[in-house]
């Protein structure tokens, strides 16, 4: 007899790591792995700067290795705070420090929906809120992102998706997976349709500070005081710093708005304890420290997003947004075939891994993949070449015609 | 108007936590306050060992600040490996590392119920199970904990609670909040009832080190190797490190039964990427090391753990039974009034911070509170010294 599982994991589907199954099969065939597949800076030689490191270990020194408070140590909250005011956030309600984005993430979705209703997220975009509100039972509904408008959310397509048992609507700004950064009017659009709905706005920023050739990241929070925002942010990607777990989210809007949900909040956080406490003193270093580390991770990473966009969009049936910060590429491709099947001859044919658009809520025509732009400059030019010599094979073993190019979405 | 919050929300006490609120109150009013609230080592006069420090700060000197596997490092899933085969546990299907023990649990439940399916959890017993069922909107129901038989299950009263609908039964050994162990034909008994009935048995055993007066520990999944048996553990309380946020799950039993629980179990753990990488570096050093660390806290917490069990049962009113390790006690009241009524009291007139004992589960009609013995002597016994002329004045006693 075996043990079922719970219904709310049975949608779950974590691409990201199917491609890790294919990868472990491509390398026990003899391939030789590039891996274009994993957002984490210190697998590609970026390194966690020396102040938030020191901090925590001397934090661990100096005994702070019990639970902290729930909602997360005073003096990280406070430099949040502060930093998230001086970025123009109004009305900060509540700082609540967690074990990475991710986990303010669960929170902020766990303490709003009930099982049947649903919340808006984008397609293509970072898989983990469909997991989550898989786990919650409730309905995942995917608002376009534009490739032909630099990947900015399609605002009608949007306002279309919201009916009355829409709680929330998830912005990912800069966007993972496109790399694209939200311009001052789409956000206002999407604040008007919280406003309009009585939404709240979920507002990912953890990729605010990895920005590209001027572009400028608005925080959402800084554009309203009249609607309940959630801002997620943490050490992981600005600070490169993923394994510490650190995160936080930032709740603001008017106090009445917030503070039931808050409260939920809040308890939810006190049944798991506390989030790790020695890494809790180094936040405030970071955000209030000199940001040395970040004009050289933006230069790195600017010039990388140049030559990738430009790089694959010299290959015959590929065109490539060029990312405005963070370190993804969300390339289409114009090929007959299902976008996982060609992944997956890809990952085992070239041992080159990327993940497959529909991993991030994109299905149909064209197709898609991920790439990330952290592997240094050899890698990258290794595995374009690699890339545009397999699609030419697929292609004339697949020939594409229009008819199989049906519209996504 | 309000955003209105998820139900799974609203039902959701955490007693432990929200007590401190009423001390926070008593602190302004100008109270000395004597924390014997909460079960973190690390307040009072306990410490991580020093080598499991060293380890940590190594790993980060080393670049091992990216996500780790989301299942954790090989090296730490290796040692638990381990020590879970020399405490005897077969049939080990998968080990991950998870966010604390409160992590591991957390998933471990959500792979398995659906609304409407019921788990078995201890009554008194700690209550991130009840908040965490709370969560996924499906029922806990309380089965008893005998405090005639030292705080043994009652294995009949487990047994009249399970019906079709139920997916788990919850052992939490040693205890929080009782302070005991259980003894092997307890264990047994469980087993049996999960064998009987297909349910998963998830066994808490984060306090399994800290043991008293020879008692024995034995680990429910040394056991049996034909029942689904999810045994939760960590380095929180074992070897003092609760802010370290690391404890993982040991999932045992038949690789048919297991199976797709368990694949379901690791789809969340992928979701959340991973556990804290550098703090992953810590479990190998702590679990083969030669554990000198906690010989002397042993030492310390049998001896507080004894003055709690003389100094409580020599006041009027109270009865305590011994604790055989972790580092709580659960003494019962005779009052007429509920617990809440009489802590909040307590606090607010004496300083001395426990949490009643409705905030774990108790046997109908009876009335407790949890005393954490991990402060020093004088200081427990200044408290216990408070609770004493309190009980004395208190309105139901005085008849
Ligand atoms: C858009 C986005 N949000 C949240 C996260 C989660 O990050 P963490 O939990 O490490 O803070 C990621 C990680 O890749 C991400 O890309
Ligand atoms: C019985 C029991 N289980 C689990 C936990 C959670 O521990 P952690 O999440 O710190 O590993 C605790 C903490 O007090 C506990 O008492």
């Amino acid at each position: 007899m075996s043990i079922r599982a719970a219904r709310r994991t049975a949608g779950i589907r974590y691409a990201n790591r199917e491609v890790v199954q294919l990868a472990e099969e491509a390398q026990r065939r003899g391939r030789k792995l590039l891996n274009l597949n994993i957002g984490d800076p210190n697998i590609f030689g970026f390194r966690t700067p020396e102040c938030i490191q020191e901090a925590m270990i001397r934090a661990i020194r100096e005994n702070h290795n019990g639970y902290s408070h729930s909602s997360g140590l005073a003096e990280a909250r406070a430099a949040i705070r502060r930093q998230a005011e001086s970025r123009g956030l109004r009305k900060v309600q509540e700082v609540l420090v967690t074990n990475g984005g991710s986990e303010a993430i669960d929170m902020a979705l766990s303490a709003l929906v009930n099982s049947g209703d649903n919340v808006l997220l984008p397609a293509p975009g970072y898989p983990l809120y469909a997991a989550l509100l898989s786990r919650l039972e409730a309905e995942t509904r995917r608002y376009r992102l534009d490739e032909s408008n630099n990947w900015q959310p399609d605002i009608e397509h949007m306002a279309e998706q919201i009916d009355g048992r829409t709680r929330a609507i998830v912005l990912i700004n800069p966007n993972n997976p496109t790399g694209c950064v939200y311009s001052r009017e789409t956000i206002e659009a999407v604040i008007d349709l919280c406003r309009g709905h009585k939404l709240v706005l979920i507002s990912d920023e953890i990729y605010d500070r990895i920005l590209f050739n001027g572009h400028e990241h608005v925080p959402s929070a800084s554009l309203a005081d009249d609607v309940c925002i959630v801002t997620i942010n943490g050490l992981s990607k600005n600070y490169i710093a993923p394994g510490l777990r650190c995160g936080w989210s930032i709740t603001s809007g008017p106090a009445g708005l917030c503070e039931d949900y808050l409260q939920g909040m809040r308890k939810l956080s006190r049944v798991r304890l506390s989030a790790g406490h020695p890494q809790q003193h180094a936040i405030a270093p970071a955000l209030l420290g000199a940001q040395e580390h970040l004009p050289p991770l933006c230069d790195i990473l600017s010039r990388r997003a140049r030559f990738c966009a430009e790089r694959l969009n010299a290959i015959e049936g590929v065109q490539c947004v060029e990312p405005q910060g963070a370190f993804y590429a969300f390339p289409s491709l114009q090929i007959a075939g299902r976008d996982e099947d060609f992944v997956r001859e890809l990952i085992l044919e070239t041992g080159v891994i990327v993940v497959q658009g529909s991993g991030f809520g994109l299905q149909g025509q064209p197709s898609y993949f991920r790439i990330v732009t952290l592997p240094g400059d050899e890698v990258l030019a290794e595995a374009f070449d690699r890339i545009e010599d397999f699609l030419g094979s697929w292609r004339r073993r697949h020939p594409f015609t229009e008819e199989a190019a049906a519209p996504a979405l | 108007m309000r955003i209105e919050p998820a139900r799974r929300t609203r039902d959701m006490v955490y007693a432990v936590r929200d007590i401190v609120l009423v001390a926070e109150e008593a602190q302004r009013a100008g109270k000395d306050l004597l924390y014997l609230n909460i079960g973190d080592p690390n307040l009072y006069d306990f410490r991580t060992p020093e080598h499991i420090l060293d380890a940590v700060r190594d790993a980060m000197y080393r670049n091992r600040n990216g996500y780790s596997h989301s299942s954790g490092i090989e090296e730490a899933r290796d040692a638990i490996r381990r020590r879970a085969l020399s405490q005897g546990i077969r049939e080990i299907r998968d080990i991950f590392v998870t966010t604390g023990a409160s992590e591991a649990i957390d998933i471990a439940l959500s792979s398995l119920v659906n609304p409407g399916d019921n788990v078995l959890i201890p009554a008194p017993g700690y209550p991130l199970y009840s908040s965490l069922l709370c969560k996924l909107d499906v029922q806990a129901r309380e089965y008893l904990l005998n405090e005639e038989e030292g705080w043994q299950p009652d294995l009949a009263d487990m047994e009249a609670r399970v019906d079709d609908k139920t997916r788990a039964i919850v052992l939490i050994n040693p205890n929080n909040p009782t302070g005991a162990v259980y003894r092997k034909e307890f264990i047994e008994g469980v087993i049996d009832l999960c064998r009987r009935n297909g349910l998963v048995l998830f066994s808490d055993e984060i306090y399994d080190r800290l043991l008293f007066d020879d008692h024995q520990h034995v680990s429910s999944a040394s056991l049996a190797d034909d029942v689904c048996i999810l045994t939760f553990n960590g380095l929180s309380k074992n070897y003092v490190a609760p802010g370290f946020r690391i404890g993982w799950c040991i999932v045992s039993g038949p690789q048919e039964t297991t199976a797709d629980y368990l694949a379901a179990m690791l789809k969340l753990t992928r979701a959340r990427l991973s556990a804290s990488h550098p703090m992953q570096y810590g479990i190998a050093p702590a679990l083969d090391g030669d554990d000198s660390h906690l010989q002397d806290m042993i030492q310390r917490l049998e001896s507080r753990a004894a003055l709690t069990d003389r100094m409580m049962n020599a006041i009027e009113g109270i009865r305590c039974v011994r604790p055989q390790a972790a580092f709580y006690a659960f003494p019962s009241l005779e009052i007429e009034e509920e617990d809440e009524d009489f802590v909040k009291a307590l606090i607010r007139e004496t300083g001395v911070v426990v949490v009643h004992g409705g905030g774990f589960g108790q046997k109908p009609g009876s009335r407790h509170f949890r005393i954490v013995t991990l402060p020093d002597e004088e200081i427990l016994r200044r408290a216990y010294e408070r609770v004493a002329d309190f009980l004395q004045a208190w309105p139901s006693r005085r008849k």
